[in-house]
């Protein structure tokens, strides 16, 4: 399948697993940053950048995967009711007839 | 008076494109413009003030200064919270209610409560299932359906027939559940 298509079609899985993977560096790199500082005052900034940061972008990219679900459903029901559509105009037909 | 404008500037076309349109009805949207716009506040929001609650603290040399900046950072972050937590509900709450309007058998069909005689009942277990080879149709339609098929189901009074049977009736299978 045409890569360039796929990436058109799945947007939003492509997107949830960018800021997913965006998330999960920033966690390790405010751990790293933590780590690394021996004061309070010093390890705060990577608390909020790295951790709180890393939290939101994770909390994003969720969304965005379990919208992408939602999504496929919601096109399923458009088949269905398409096909409902075809089905019941038959069915009156018959019914009149 | 715009419109009109409109329709007259376009000519045939616009006619064309009026057509087309009462021809296929409009689909209703999972989310609208104004959940989409509620979703982007709330997390744009939380974003900036993450930001600018980490920009503060960094900038601070003492560890009392900075819980300030760390309480603004959490509250971003529960705002957007907020903000995904609404935008999945609804999502959630717009899909049951589309599927209780297009599909008001399945509930019955999925509970199992629906045993009146006559009426297609859905199939229980996948055992049941596999071993039946028969599939459901109404007299004069165009399509045949599995047992289970949400089309199918809580319709009364269709009959029972093996593939060969429905094929020969010159019925095809329906584009649902694929039989």
């Amino acid at each position: 399948m045409d890569i360039g298509k796929w990436l058109r079609l799945q947007w939003d899985r492509v997107l949830a697993w960018v800021l997913v993977v965006a998330g999960a560096i920033a966690l390790i790199a405010g751990w790293v940053g933590v780590s690394g500082s021996a004061y309070a005052a010093g390890q705060l900034p990577y608390i909020i950048s790295g951790g709180i940061g890393g939290i939101f972008l994770l909390g994003i990219g969720g969304t965005l995967w379990l919208s992408a679900d939602l999504r496929d459903e919601w096109r399923k029901l458009d088949s269905i009711e398409d096909a409902l559509r075809e089905e019941r105009p038959a069915a009156d037909e018959v019914a009149v007839g | 008076m715009a419109a009109a404008v409109v329709h007259e500037r376009l000519g045939p076309r616009a006619r064309t494109i009026d057509a087309s349109r009462r021809a296929t009805p409009a689909r209703p949207l999972l989310w609208g413009a104004e959940d989409l716009l509620r979703w982007a506040i709330t997390t744009g929001l939380g974003g900036i003030v993450i930001a600018v609650g980490w920009y503060i603290a960094a900038g601070e040399a003492t560890f009392g200064q900075q819980i300030g900046p760390l309480d603004a950072a959490l509250a971003g972050l529960l705002l957007s919270g907020i903000g995904n937590l609404a935008w999945l509900l609804h999502g959630r709450r717009a899909l049951g209610e589309r599927r209780r309007l297009l599909l008001p058998e399945l509930a019955d069909a999925t509970t199992g409560v629906d045993t009146r005689a006559g009426v297609v009942s859905p199939l229980s277990t996948p055992t049941e299932q596999a071993s039946v080879d028969v599939f459901v149709a109404g007299e004069g339609m165009e399509r045949f359906h599995r047992p289970e098929c949400a089309l199918a189901s809580g319709r009364s009074g269709w009959m029972t027939t093996t593939r060969r049977g429905h094929e020969d009736a010159g019925r095809l299978p329906c584009g649902v559940c694929r039989p």
